[in-house]
């Protein structure tokens, strides 16, 4: 099955499960409310997104100069900086690393780059064992599932769903207070952070002027998991350089703000080189792996480049009615959401991923709540004219267009299909078709009443009006 | 390797350096003049602006006159905790603390060691304190990485003189103080760990410290 | 959410309600047997009607379409001499409140040109008629070219920007000569103004179709900005919840002005429902490719349509409003939605003429 078989398959399924729709509405909401305080905070909030938005574009516009500084000053602290142009490169050369290095644990925190190249299966394979550390990606890892969110990996379960795993995974009491919850993930993971080998991150920027990595949790497992195993390793996207360190003052807040409506998260850690001379612990190793894997051919398409403006913050998913109605999974891809469909294109293909741009009504909610504003809704518009150029496309639907075209570049053949549209649409229903299968709206009334059909247009009226002087 | 790592690296910055020959197209039209407005709003009073985002993010503040009164307050916090490790960084400061003798046997100096497991708590100075979002900078340089996260209870033993009004001028002075530069570690701490990826309810207490306590002097002696 | 297939969907049919078009039309009855005949006999009777309404009007069967009634002719300001409106002074609706009288009262006959959408013209057509109406009521000469179709959003919005391109060329030269365009409908609206420049850029008629995006207005930012009027001496009894069609909302910024208009009606009741600015789930193609999704979406607006108590849903979309009346009936609701044309077009007087006088069945 093709991946928009897939998509049409489990949308059906997701927009038909109203306690699916529940649950995602009650998270929604508690992040809607949280949000609506925390922009409160900015005195300005619209003047935030567009600084923002110039950090982010003075980075991309000369990202070649800001790259090789931060790689300049990782190396003078005694880290190492690998580029990777794909996800295999990336992925062969962390277990090069780990079969070098006899790593035999691995503790990993968040890091949607990780998941784009599918790092976790690969560790598996070697029989290296991998812990995820954030509480959501832990629950979503021990069901065996995708994240069904890059901000709550967990946002579709409940409770009692998280209850019934750690008790069969951990032999836990069954109580579902989140208090008990949280601590029994707490316990399981301490032991892997204290014996791991090995500290795998993400990145939610790269700062040129220092040579640091920042990554920012509210659990602080990034900090457990990149000072206490002997290697640490970050897997990032080229696109999360910034400029300078000073840019986080706004870039903190406005992340926290977007992503979860805190006015800043927990631990924002600015981390670079391994340990120092005189540091009495961290790691011995640091390697930063900066990955391509398609960016740079987003980077070309001069319409389309300040999508790598994003910082993952997970608001225009929230915001997106599509998305919270079929939630995350049915995606089927590692960015979800708006953003996901805006750039999974870009990253895996035109012609397999070209449907998540066409299922949107481009409503634009998703472009009002980006705190770099990116211009979301135009671009899967964009995407959509890239399709129909570029991709593949159905012949029926380019012949469809093609009639449609003539129909409506002459008034009387605009009139005269109309005509008979109306007339057969209204002889139809006359005779009881609606809703079976010989209704000829029948893709409309599967779902909903068919409107009712007038049997004179308005330039009909209106000409009559007028002409009958 | 060396071979592949390098002609990578240039593959990439040139495709890079052709990409950004087609400038991107201008953007839409700015809401606001030249002149930038103001983001957040001035603070007046950074103490007080300290004193309410640390109510607000769960962080416990504790104002002491001086130093002395700090050291007390340090002794009563300890004491009220279950007998354990306690992992102090090894600084001038935190050397010449006037504790009680049954805190000086669990002490555990960050020169000898990492900290244990099963720490009951950790004690650090910090680099500078932010009123703007209440937050703690530390470093490296304060008892190693992980010293701030590995324990259920940090504690941070700062003065009134490290307290800076935004959390621009923070990083501004870690700039110009060198202090990215010496270290490879820094942490903008803003309250106890917490998670609310279970429903979205907020736990307090995840991977890191349950309890941030910072114990604020508000003199030097 | 899925009802059966068979369930009889209710058309109002009584002379006074409103369907979502606010149309007084008596839907075709739904069954075999003697209600089917008596309306195919309707049909019938109707077409014989129409073409010897025609063959009344011979030269409409000999002459080109455009001859008739083309660009630039003078027929329609026969309407004046036709119906009972004042020329000069108009009738001053908006005087209640002083402060939105309108200084354009005192102009001679501005025109306005209208925009009516393909589907408008089509499924719907009684919302151009309630505009006109409106626009006639506050002094407006109303035009309409009829040369005019589509605005090439179905083509556009699905990627097929080379068949909406020559359409978007034939649209420019159709209201080239317009003073100010007006739609009732937002979506409409937006692909000529924030569109159009974009898909003809690489042709001679860029600047001409940015300049012309300048003249197009959506029915209600029409009314606020332009005409500056916001009470339209309409009456409507009811209660009514107003939802945010996304183009509207998002790409015309309108917020506050149907809202304005919709206060200032007489006997109105106007509620907010949760989620207002939410989508429907309409989205043009998305609707059939997606129905699914469409259907999801359209389901919960409904809910929360039902939720703020009202009677009606009004919008200035009359797409969003042919969805979330399909999803109404489905779902056996009692609120019905009327375009915010039909609103203030409503002035519940004996002797208003009504534009369709002569055309019911």
């Amino acid at each position: 099955m093709t991946a928009a078989q897939d998509f049409l398959r489990n949308a059906a399924t997701k927009s038909a499960d109203l306690v699916h729709r529940q649950i995602i509405r009650r998270g929604i909401d508690h992040y809607d409310a949280a949000v609506r305080g925390g922009r409160l905070r900015f005195l300005n909030w619209q003047a935030a997104r567009e600084k923002c938005q110039d950090i982010k574009r003075e980075a991309m516009n000369h990202l070649d100069r800001y790259l090789e500084e931060f790689e300049r000053r990782v190396k003078e602290r005694g880290g190492r900086v690998f580029w990777a142009e794909t996800g295999e490169e990336a992925r062969r050369y962390i277990l090069e690393l780990a079969e070098a290095r006899g790593v035999r644990t691995i503790v990993k925190s968040k890091s949607m780059v990780a998941e784009e190249i599918h790092l976790t299966s690969a560790l598996k394979k070697q029989g290296i064992q991998v812990f995820e550390t954030d509480l959501g990606e832990f629950i979503v890892q021990l069901r065996d599932e995708a994240p069904y969110h890059i901000v709550t990996p967990a946002m579709h379960l409940t409770r009692q769903d998280i209850a019934a795993l750690f008790k069969d995974k951990f032999g836990s009491m069954g109580t579902d207070d989140p208090k008990v919850l949280v601590a029994t993930a707490r316990e399981a993971l301490r032991h892997a952070f204290f014996t791991a080998e090995m500290g795998i991150t993400g990145a939610n920027f790269l700062v040129a002027d220092s040579g640091m990595v920042s990554v920012t949790t509210n659990e602080g497992n990034a900090d457990l998991g990149l000072s206490l195993p002997k290697i640490h390793v970050v897997i990032t996207g080229i696109e999360k350089i910034i400029p300078s360190v000073e840019d986080l003052a706004i870039l903190w807040p406005v992340l926290a703000t977007a992503g979860t409506g805190q006015p800043i998260t927990c631990y924002n850690t600015l981390v670079g080189g391994p340990r120092a001379a005189n540091e009495s612990q961290g790691p011995e190793e640091f390697h930063v792996i900066l990955l391509d894997n398609g960016r740079t051919d987003l980077l070309a398409d001069p319409q389309q480049r300040e999508v790598l403006h994003c910082i993952r913050c997970g608001a225009c998913l929230n915001a997106c009615p599509i998305y919270r109605n079929i939630g995350g999974h049915a995606y089927a891809t590692t960015y979800q959401g708006p953003i996901g469909s805006v750039l999974t294109p870009h990253l895996h293909g035109l012609n397999e991923f070209q449907h998540l741009s066409q299922a949107s009504t481009l409503c634009g909610a998703c472009t009002d709540v980006c705190p770099v504003k990116i211009d979301l809704h135009h671009h899967l518009l964009h995407n959509r004219r890239n399709a129909v150029e570029r991709a593949n496309r159905l012949w029926p639907e380019r012949i469809a267009f093609k009639a449609w075209r003539w129909t409506v570049t002459s008034a009387w053949r605009f009139r005269f299909v109309g005509w008979i549209a109306r007339r057969v649409l209204r002889w139809s229903y006359a005779l009881g078709l609606e809703s079976t299968p010989l209704d000829p709206l029948r893709a409309w009334t599967m779902d909903r009443a068919a409107p009712p059909i007038p049997a004179t247009s308005f330039r009909a009226q209106w000409r009559k009006q007028s002409g009958a002087n | 390797m060396a071979q592949t790592e390098s002609s990578g690296r240039e593959r990439i910055l040139a495709r890079i350096r052709t990409a950004l020959k087609t400038p991107a197209p201008a953007g839409a039209a700015r809401h606001f003049s030249s002149e930038p407005l103001p983001i957040f709003a001035p603070i007046s009073d950074a103490l007080e602006r300290f004193k309410l985002e640390c109510a607000n993010n769960n962080t416990e503040l504790i104002v002491t006159p001086d130093s002395g009164a700090s050291a007390a307050v340090l002794d009563e916090v300890l004491a009220s905790l279950p007998t354990g490790e306690i992992f102090v960084q090894d600084a001038h400061r935190l050397r010449r603390l006037a504790l009680s003798s049954q805190r000086r046997e669990n002490i555990r100096w960050s020169n000898e060691g990492a900290a244990n497991e099963n720490a009951q708590a950790a004690v650090t100075l910090a680099e500078i304190l932010v009123a703007q979002t209440g937050s703690v900078i530390v470093s490296a340089a304060c008892g190693g990485r992980g010293a701030s996260i590995v324990a259920p209870v940090h504690i941070v033993m700062a003065t009134a003189s490290q307290l800076v009004t935004t959390l621009e001028a923070a990083l501004a002075q870690l700039r110009e103080h060198g202090t990215a530069t010496r270290n490879s570690y820094l942490c903008l701490i803003t309250g106890s760990s917490r998670t609310a990826d279970i429903e979205k309810i907020l736990v307090m207490g995840a991977h890191g410290p349950r309890r941030f306590v910072v114990i604020l002097a508000l003199s030097e002696n | 959410m899925k009802t059966s297939a068979k369930t009889p969907v209710k058309i109002p049919t009584k002379s006074n309600d409103y369907s979502f078009s606010g149309q007084s039309v008596e839907a075709p009855a739904l069954m075999w047997g003697k209600g089917a005949f008596a309306a195919l006999r309707k049909e019938f009777q109707f077409l014989l009607g129409a073409l010897l309404w025609r063959l009344k009007d011979s030269r409409s069967l000999i002459l080109p379409y455009s001859k008739r009634t083309g660009e630039g002719s003078h027929r329609p300001r026969k309407v004046l001499q036709r119906f009972p409106q004042p020329l000069q002074p108009c009738r001053d609706h908006s005087n209640k409140n002083a402060a939105s009288s309108s200084p354009s009262y005192t102009r001679l006959m501005p025109t306005v040109t209208m925009f009516i959408p393909c589907f408008v013209d089509q499924l719907c057509p009684q919302v151009g008629l309630d505009m006109a109406r409106v626009l006639r009521r506050i002094g407006y000469h109303v035009d309409f070219p009829e040369q005019q179709t589509c605005c090439g959003q179905p083509a556009f919005n699905t990627g097929y920007w080379k068949d909406a391109r020559p359409l978007a060329e034939r649209f420019v030269r159709v209201f080239r000569e317009a003073q100010s365009v007006v739609c009732p409908s937002g979506s409409c609206t937006t692909v000529v103004r924030n569109f159009y420049p974009e898909l003809l850029a690489a042709t001679p008629y860029h600047d001409e179709s940015r300049r012309l995006g300048q003249r197009v207005y959506e029915f209600s930012e029409f009314l606020v900005k332009v005409a500056r009027v916001t009470d339209l001496g309409a009456n409507f009894p009811h209660r009514v919840t107003y939802h945010d069609a996304c183009h509207a909302l998002r790409e015309l910024r309108l917020k506050q002005e149907p809202r304005a208009l919709l206060r200032h009606v007489r006997g109105i009741e106007l509620v907010e429902m949760p989620y207002s600015e939410e989508c429907c789930g309409f989205g043009g193609t998305f609707a059939t490719k997606f129905h699914m999704i469409s259907a999801a979406m359209g389901d919960t607006k409904a809910g929360n349509a039902e939720k703020s108590g009202a009677e009606f849903v009004s919008s200035t979309d009359p797409s969003c409003l042919m969805q979330i009346e399909g999803i109404l009936r489905r779902r056996n609701s009692n609120v019905r939605t009327i375009h915010i044309a039909g609103i203030l077009a409503h002035t519940g007087e004996a002797a208003e003429f009504t534009l369709n006088a002569g055309l019911k069945r």
